[in-house]
């Protein structure tokens, strides 16, 4: 079992972009599980970048980069999906 | 008989010519050889010269992001003579709209994605435009829509014969490019072929450049370091590969598919690719140059670039827009380089074969060799000025006394070399405040912070500001595996009291500016409201 749900990957990723959607005039609540970080254009992929090394801290995970699918991983279900799927690191 | 002056594209016409069936770009899956890619730009630029002429402006905007228009807009304005003005879907609309209207082109190539905003960008604008969406046939709702411009589709496409070559002068502008400027409206710099034309055969010579070379394109074309990715390639017929935004936050499976062979990036990415563990050794074996610009190179970065890339040579690359590109370089050696780095950045090396230098004081006169002062740079690659801004040309572009030639003050502080050792990026002007009475570099208290928390970025401004400078600074770190109190009990120990943080602030992430820089003035505005 997992410390975290994806749920709680969702509300933090959604905290991180809490300016940015603003910004594009988004409302958290149109964020839905199918929605695209990447192609809404809410984020650039420098920002994503660094989305990532924030969601590995903060979930204490070391993402995959040899395994995940790009077209996946900016698509906000499937992110959270896979980071609550990811053990904790340091644990086998 | 005269030869025509050689121009920005005339690489590219001469690698058509060797190479028609090479691939010349990569974008959205698809692959457009030298000849295919030609006879796209050919084709709009005939449109452009037969059924939109601009005599009020010699500059066209390009409104596409990544994509197949993006590039052959780029070409086709400069065949048809103009220079263009790249303008990028992902900054807020009122931007792009201000930059298309001083830039006061009268005509603008827009992909399909891009056209999306027209609803933002063109109202407000009260010239009429000539508009070409070379992907879409229907443009007649456009037209009905915004009456006041004319819109053209691919079916109004001219053949690619009906192109016909303009002899331009190289001191004409090749493109304008907008960056910020400190009253928040954009400046444009006006680069001409000549200054581009200098600083690509300076690059394509230093870096043997040849028809199987492959480029990465991690530049929007809203910043210039874009336009090495482009005209260095094609100047010797290799080939652009551009990732999608799904390929770019991967970049580690997009250097390997792509079998890059030319990396260019900021610095920020590579920090990032560290930090997400994709510098594992050996991973890159196609590549065989990776170079870096637009903000400090820390050395810990250089250092896992070297494990995970061995084979690359690793050149660190400086310079504003107003001086083309990239004005000096530095080329990592791993046995004397570390030694030469200050502050834990790699110094900034030499200026570029054709560009002199002078480190000077604030009246402008030559520094002692060793000390200190502001950067400024003159030769061939010194761009043309701000776009019809006269009084901000003249601000930043001086000639210092004594001298004849005109120089562009960079805002940047180095150390004049002694001998032939490297110059040493130390910050911006800005970044050596007063406080308290004590000059304070913001650097060096941000080399210390980084080092004693381990982490690669870390930001230091005066704060609260005064009229003399600062009563103390204040720090920004990422999460660090010691707590800030264990930080800056170890900083105490090195920095003399009034250089010690007052306070450091954990962030999650810094905000980055459109080039992707740590956006310094958000962080200053955060503490003011926060006050």
């Amino acid at each position: 079992m997992n410390h975290f749900s994806a749920g709680m990957v969702r509300e933090f990723l959604l905290d991180f972009v809490e300016e940015r959607l603003m910004v594009c005039g988004i409302s958290a609540a149109e964020v839905n599980d199918d929605f695209d970080l990447l192609v809404s254009g809410v984020i650039d992929s420098l920002a994503f970048l660094e989305m990532t090394v924030v969601l590995q801290e903060q979930f204490e995970v070391e993402l995959d980069f040899d395994e995940i699918d790009p077209v996946q991983l900016s698509i906000v279900g499937s992110l959270c999906h896979y980071v609550s799927s990811l053990k904790l690191k340091g644990l086998a | 008989m005269s030869r025509k002056p050689r121009t920005l594209t005339s690489g590219f016409i001469h690698s058509r010519e060797y190479f028609a069936e090479r691939p010349a770009l990569e974008v959205q899956g698809t692959l457009l050889t030298y000849g295919k890619l030609y006879e796209k730009a050919a084709s709009l630029a005939a449109t452009l010269q037969q059924q939109a002429p601009s005599p009020q402006s010699d500059l066209t905007a390009v409104f596409a992001y990544r994509s197949e228009t993006a590039f052959v807009g780029v070409l086709a304005a400069l065949f048809s003579g103009h220079g263009y003005v790249p303008l990028n879907t992902t900054f807020p609309p009122e931007r792009t709209r201000l930059m298309l209207q001083r830039s006061g082109c009268g005509r603008m190539i827009v992909d399909t994605e891009s056209a999306q905003q027209f609803n933002q960008i063109l109202e407000g604008v009260s010239e009429p435009l000539t508009i070409i969406l070379p992907e879409r046939r229907d443009v007649g709702f456009l037209a009905e829509q915004f009456p006041l411009h004319r819109f053209l589709g691919a079916d109004d496409l001219e053949p690619a014969e009906r192109w016909s070559p303009v002899e331009i002068s190289q001191n004409s502008p090749a493109y304008v490019l907008f960056t910020s400027g400190s009253t928040g409206i954009p400046k444009g710099v006006m680069v001409s072929h000549r200054n581009v034309l200098t600083f690509i055969d300076a690059m394509v010579e230093r870096y043997r450049i040849n028809e199987y070379d492959r480029f990465s394109q991690m530049f929007d074309m809203t910043f210039d370091l874009s336009v090495f990715d482009m005209f260095v390639a094609w100047e010797r017929g290799a080939c652009v590969c551009c990732p999608s935004k799904k390929q770019a936050i991967m970049p580690q499976k997009y250097i390997q598919d792509s079998k890059i062979t030319v990396w260019f990036s900021v610095p920020s990415t590579g920090i990032f690719m560290k930090t997400l563990g994709m510098l594992k050794p050996n991973s890159y074996p196609t590549l065989r140059l990776s170079l870096f610009c637009g903000e400090g190179l820390p050395a810990s970065l250089v250092s896992a670039w070297c494990e995970a890339v061995p084979q690359s040579l690793i050149e660190n690359l400086y310079g504003p827009t107003e001086l083309t590109i990239a004005c000096t370089l530095y080329r990592w050696d791993r046995h004397n380089s570390p030694a030469e780095c200050e502050n834990g950045l790699v110094p900034i090396g030499q200026p570029y074969p054709a560009m002199s230098k002078l480190v000077v004081n604030e009246n402008l006169e030559e520094v002692e060799p060793g000390e200190i002062g502001e950067l400024l740079m003159t030769g061939p690659q010194r761009s043309l000025g701000y776009w019809q801004d006269p009084e901000k040309t003249a601000a930043a572009f001086v000639v210092p006394p004594g001298k004849k030639d005109t120089y562009y003050r960079t805002g940047d502080r180095v150390r004049r070399p002694v001998g032939d050792k490297p110059l040493i990026y130390l910050g911006r002007m800005d970044m050596q405040i007063k406080v308290l009475g004590h000059r304070v570099e913001l650097g060096e208290v941000e080399s210390v912070l980084r080092e004693e928390a381990e982490t690669d970025v870390a930001i230091v401004l005066g704060w609260p500001v005064t009229e003399s400078g600062a009563k103390g600074v204040i720090g920004f770190l990422k999460k660090s595996r010691r707590s800030v109190q264990e930080i800056l009990s170890r900083v105490e120990k090195r920095l003399p009291d009034y250089m010690v943080p007052k306070q450091v602030y954990l962030v999650e992430s810094f905000p980055l500016n459109s080039n992707g820089k740590v956006d310094r003035k958000t962080l200053m505005n955060l503490l003011g409201s926060q006050s």
